[in-house]
């Protein structure tokens, strides 16, 4: 399988006056899940919005495969992104909101999911938050793209929906790469592979668990 | 389009069925695609992640709009002439 790379480098985003990003580079490989940690404000979210386009800033740079995408206003073909709130409309249906995202070629393996089969004749908006995030995300790791941005996945999910999650996320990414964040620091340690965090608008590469609780993201208790 | 009719449905009630044409590729339509930035921005990123930008998508929904209102504007003429 050809390998994809994703690097962003150079991002600045303010808020008013307030610096939110100012020194962000991020690599993610095809096969890598790279877990975005980082304290409520850092900017996590902003920056897969960045990414995926939704969000403009001035010095920007992304590349995929070390081609520049930054004239490119939609990288909608080669990066799916799922935010926090619900994005499948309301109206559709389950089925077609899955016959609208996956191809056909992968319907058959899309539909061998127990959870996916009970849920199938339902319209999105008779969906429990749960069973809506767990389709999203479905929907998103089976999209064609070469790299996926999940924005808090675990919103919503009881813990074994989340493993159910993990799993899934687990067996796309030797296809794909996965930037993934959330709040619940415990799953996006556990599928990583690499972790990034986030502090004063700036990324630093996680070497050791142990350095979340030296630049004070994790208190030394969150690994007793 | 629900909303753009409802919109179109206000026009011919107080300026005559005419107004029907001129709302529903103007007025209507802008307030359609309002009713969506205002209340359901998100959905654009379902059709984002399907490869779908939202200038393809408004290109789309007005080209729909416009052949939609042609068909409705043929139909009219032809009931006018038959009957």
């Amino acid at each position: 399988m050809k390998k994809h790379i994703l690097e962003v480098d150079g991002v600045q985003k303010k808020y008013d006056e307030r610096v939110i990003l100012s020194d962000v580079y991020l690599k993610c490989e095809t096969s890598q899940i790279i877990g975005l940690l980082g304290r409520n404000g850092s900017g996590k979210s902003t920056l897969l919005k960045i990414i995926f386009g939704i969000i403009s800033a001035p010095n920007k740079c992304i590349r995929i495969d070390s081609v520049s995408k930054n004239k490119q206003n939609n990288l909608s073909s080669e990066i799916s992104y799922l935010s926090q709130e619900q994005f499948i409309p309301n109206h559709l249906s389950v089925k077609k909101a899955i016959l609208l995202s996956i191809d056909k070629q992968k319907l058959k393996f899309f539909y061998e999911d127990d959870f996916i089969q009970s849920i199938l004749n339902k319209r999105i908006n008779h969906l429990s938050s749960g069973e809506l995030r767990y389709l999203e995300i479905k929907i998103v790791l089976f999209n064609p793209s070469k790299f996926v941005l999940l924005d808090e996945p675990y919103n919503g999910l009881s813990p074994i929906m989340a493993d159910l999650v993990n799993e899934m996320i687990k067996g796309n990414s030797h296809k794909k790469g996965i930037v993934i964040t959330d709040h619940n620091y415990q799953n996006v340690i556990r599928i990583s592979t690499q972790l990034v965090l986030i502090k004063e608008g700036k990324t630093h590469y996680i070497r050791d668990k142990a350095e979340l609780v030296d630049k004070g993201y994790l208190t030394s208790s969150a690994f007793l | 389009m629900v909303i753009n009719l409802t919109v179109c449905a206000v026009a011919v009630l107080f300026g005559g069925f005419d107004y029907f044409f001129i709302t529903i590729l103007s007025f209507g339509f802008l307030m359609s695609i309002a009713f969506k930035e205002l209340y359901r921005q998100n959905d654009y990123l379902f059709y984002s992640n399907n490869g779908i930008s939202k200038i393809h998508l408004l290109v789309f929904a007005y080209a729909f709009t416009f052949f939609t209102t042609i068909l409705i504007g043929f139909i009219t003429f032809v009931i006018k002439n038959v009957f």
